[in-house]
């Protein structure tokens, strides 16, 4: 008896606890089930974009159809995933990496280009949209909104076809104190670029903060994002990011939801348990 | 190591202080207010706009000023600084104006095209009133703007006033201009021959006189062709000039020479200048015709073409332009071959070749141009066998394969998405088999794929096919199997437990214990019945107790059983019972089996308590 009452508030604690993994939105950075600010939500469903490992994504899509996006990346990379790459940009795809202060970097090194992502904070005190951190930008004759961004180190890279650029007013904050001090680097620097890697294309956008959600509609980032996937369907790599806790168990719930809608499992799921239903309910109408 | 714990923690929480990114990745735009703009960057930006305005840079000002209408700030501060902005946008293009104005002012001035002149200076006259009126504005601006910011725009309105009265200074000196009467002078030019072959020479002569026939000696004259300056002379002392023209190596019809007279020095403030009327050179030279013939004009990648270019006039080179190359032909007997291979990696299409001689002299460069079409073979997957999956296992796909010519070593590569599975294989045959593994979770249902075949000899284009498959997951077969195997035992084993001992009764009659009368004791001997006196006290209470559970449980107790058995048999259905059944069984072995003396009275005891709680156990 006392086993049974111990059960109860246990399976209705792991109840509740499921439904709010399932029901409560992620906050994640770049999660595009997270439909906060910054989350991906928009840009993922005006664009329909897909979303997967970067292996499966450069090894498994048609780059003549999708273009693959990493957006933001806090883990390393793995040699499969450079050489997946490798094969995808070689069958003529498209790869757009946004980043700031993340690994990127290792990635442009594996990959043997030779631009780097500075790491250094871009402030523009005069042309922004609300504070130096969140700077505008130029593409061509339009603006582009970037928040916390950096800038791209062409120095030692032929070839780079440059897409935007800071304003003349922008300068690098070496000793983050949100001011301009004599010496520090000033504008205009490239923040978008454009690489041929072999039969495709490498663009490289050092703010990887332009697509979220609260980023997305101002100036003209949505004609940006546009333009970077170029007319295909954007394939966004979710290998990358940090998760916390909650956003790894709704993975993981979604992963049992996918197998428990398969016809096998949710058939006989619903057989098993009219079968046990009978059997104790004979039981206790017949005690009864 | 308690003591040491606190401060585990303590280290622990400092690393991921100081692992933290002193950078954040982005913040929440709408939880941010304005600032204002920095004053020192502020104050350059005006440094750079009176640099502009003192160099007289309009486009510098514009762009400027309109990257300042464009600048962040809190709202009320963004109004007087658009404000402030806006006036110096106003103020650069009333500048601009006044200077277009003054320069072309002039120009008429010296031209004597006098209402023309005023009507300009009428016009910069206002604009630099308004100039005026806006440096005004400028100035009580900026005070509100360096009060509120802080930036200093004390450099910007010294350019700008500095401007004003540089340019009100010119539009008096043109003004001044205006008030001279300029005599009118007459310029004329003839060319003979009218027609010349190129590279010939011609003469260009004619005179400059005053309104009233007078000769104006030693003037320069300058002598343009086609709008550029070619030569230059001066009058004689009956005001006539003259001078041998080359004609250049132009390929025209013909080319307008004019000769002009710009008064110089004091001639400015007494002669108007004078352009001659237009004399037109008809250009004479010879306009070859190349003809061109390609050899197949439909190739494949690595095939030879030739190419043949045939001209009717002596030339001693000809150049060709296809794949991207250029090659000098010579030209022998008014012709030139060329023999060259299609690029193996040429994409499949249409090239333009275009063949082309240069000028020589009298004879004019011309060009013609053919065309060239590029063709791959085709590769068709003609067989296409596709297996029922059974994810996770590996399944054979075979494929065949029909080549438009001979049959080249290719790579077969199979993608499939949604099974997350792919595979390639590198074959020289017509068909060929490649095993692929769908992933552990793939669905059950319908998959789709592509098929690709990457030919490695280039004259051969790749060729793909959809392919659409069923896929079955064991994994999820056998759970769901195991499910329902699950449920039904479950559902077994609820009914048996509900239906209770009558479930587990044998069909057979019920074996009474045999109850011999007292007569010599047989000795028990391994496996046979035990017969047992009903005058044994023990066996007397053993088998009361026997009736108590067979009467409780429903278990008799067969011949053939021994006591251990049937103690075994029916213990689990007594409960709190079974132990002391467990007991009474006990003594009545050692007393049967062992002969050992048992307490009777004890042995009475347990059966009335064994008795007692099945008792109280019925409903």
């Amino acid at each position: 008896m006392r086993k049974s009452l111990l059960a109860i508030p246990l399976i209705a604690s792991a109840l509740v606890i499921v439904a709010l993994a399932t029901l409560y939105p992620v906050n994640t950075d770049f999660n595009t089930a997270n439909p906060d600010w910054n989350g991906l939500t928009d840009f993922a469903q005006k664009t329909k974009a897909v979303e997967g490992s970067l292996a499966t994504l450069a090894n498994l899509y048609d780059p003549q159809n999708y273009t693959i996006f990493i957006i933001g990346p806090s883990k390393n990379f793995s040699q499969q995933e450079v050489a997946a790459v490798k094969s995808f940009l070689a069958r003529g795809g498209v790869v757009v990496l946004m980043d700031d202060f993340g690994t990127t970097n290792q990635l442009l090194m594996l990959l043997g280009v030779n631009a780097r992502f500075s790491g250094k904070l871009l402030l523009d005190p005069l042309l922004n949209i609300g504070h130096p951190a969140l700077p505008v930008s130029y593409w061509g004759g339009k603006r582009i909104a970037l928040n916390y961004a950096t800038t791209l180190n062409l120095t030692d890279q032929q070839g780079a076809r440059v897409i935007a650029t800071s304003s003349p007013f922008s300068y690098l904050d070496l000793n983050l104190n949100n001011h301009y001090d004599k010496g520090e680097p000033t504008g205009p620097f490239p923040v978008a670029v454009e690489l041929s890697y072999g039969s495709g294309r490498l663009i490289l956008v050092s703010d990887s903060s332009l697509l979220i959600n609260s980023m997305l509609n101002r100036e003209q980032n949505l004609q940006f994002a546009l333009y970077l996937a170029g007319g295909r369907t954007p394939a966004i790599d979710n290998s990358h990011w940090e998760e916390n806790l909650h956003a790894e168990a709704k993975r993981f719930l979604l992963s049992l939801w996918l197998i428990a809608s398969s016809p096998e499992v949710k058939y006989s799921l619903a057989v098993s348990l009219a079968i046990i239903a009978w059997a104790f309910g004979k039981t206790h109408f017949k005690r009864g | 190591m308690r003591k040491l714990f606190p401060l585990l923690i303590l280290a622990l929480i400092l690393t991921q202080a100081y692992a933290q990114p002193a950078i954040p990745r982005h913040v929440n735009p709408d939880q941010l207010k304005p600032a204002a703009p920095d004053p020192v960057i502020l104050t350059g930006v005006y440094g750079d706009l009176s640099s502009a305005f003192l160099a007289e840079n309009f486009s510098s000002i514009a762009s400027l000023a309109s990257v300042l209408l464009n600048l962040s700030a809190p709202s009320d501060l963004k109004f007087i600084l658009d404000r402030f902005h806006s006036l110096i946008q106003e103020e650069g293009i009333l500048m601009n104006y006044s200077k277009t104005g003054l320069e072309v002012a002039k120009q008429l001035a010296i031209q004597g095209r006098v209402s023309d002149a005023l009507s300009y200076i009428e016009n910069v006259t206002m604009n630099l009133a308004k100039a005026n009126i806006t440096y005004m504005s400028l100035a009580d601006a900026a005070r509100t703007v360096k009060g509120r910011t802080g930036a200093d725009t004390g450099s910007l309105l010294q350019s700008i006033l500095k401007l004003i009265v540089t340019y009100t200074h010119r539009l008096n000196e043109t003004s001044t201009l205006l008030g001279v009467n300029l005599t009118d002078t007459q310029l004329t030019l003839s060319i003979t021959p009218t027609s010349a072959w190129v590279g010939s020479k011609v003469l260009a002569y004619g005179y400059l006189k005053n309104h009233q026939g007078d000769p104006l000696p030693n003037r320069t004259i300058v002598l343009m062709m086609d709008g550029r300056k070619t030569a230059e002379t001066t009058t004689n002392e009956q005001g006539y000039y003259s001078l041998s023209l080359q004609v250049p190596y132009i390929y025209v019809e013909h080319i307008n020479l004019f000769a002009m007279y710009l008064p110089l020095g004091g001639d400015v403030y007494k002669y108007k200048p004078a352009i001659s009327p237009n004399a037109t050179l008809y250009l004479l030279y010879v306009t070859p015709n190349i003809t061109l013939s390609i050899q197949p004009d439909l190739v494949l990648p690595g095939d030879t073409i030739q190419l043949r270019a045939s001209i009717d006039r002596p030339v001693s080179t000809l150049d060709a332009y296809l794949f991207g190359q250029h090659f000098k032909l010579q030209v022998q007997n008014s012709s030139a071959t060329l023999a060259l291979s299609v690029p193996t990696d040429a994409p499949e299409g249409k090239y333009i070749v275009i063949v082309s001689s240069p000028a020589n002299q009298t004879i004019a460069p011309t060009s013609t141009s053919a065309t060239l079409t590029v063709r791959k073979l085709s590769i068709n997957i003609t067989q296409l066998q596709i297996p029922m999956f059974l994810s996770p296992l590996t399944s054979t796909l075979n494929t065949c394969i029909t080549f438009e010519r001979e049959p080249t070593p290719y790579t077969l590569e199979v993608s499939i998405p949604s099974a997350e599975a792919q595979a390639s294989i590198t074959s020289t045959t017509t068909c060929t088999q490649v095993e692929i593994k769908p992933g552990l979770l793939t669905p059950t249902g319908t998959i789709q794929g592509t098929i690709t075949v990457q030919p490695h000899d280039p004259r051969y284009k790749p060729a793909s096919a959809k392919l659409q498959a069923y896929n079955i997951n064991l994994l999820f077969l056998i759970f769901a199997l195991t499910l329902v195997t699950s449920s039904i035992y479950v559902y077994l084993k609820v009914d048996t437990r509900k239906r209770g001992p009558q479930a587990e009764r044998e069909e057979e009659k019920p074996t009474p214990i045999v109850v011999h009368e007292p007569s010599p004791r047989v000795e028990a001997e391994e496996n046979s019945p035990v017969h047992i006196e009903i005058n044994d006290p023990v066996a007397k209470e053993y088998f009361r107790a026997v009736k108590i559970v067979e009467t409780a449980t429903g278990i008799k107790m067969k011949p053939l059983k021994t006591i251990s058995e049937y103690l075994s048999e029916t213990r689990s259905r007594l409960g709190k019972a079974g132990d002391i059944f467990r007991e009474i069984s006990g003594l009545a072995e050692a007393k049967l089996y062992g002969d050992i003396p048992v307490d009777v009275d004890k042995l009475a005891t347990l059966v009335s308590e064994l008795e007692k709680i099945l008792e109280e156990k019925k409903p």
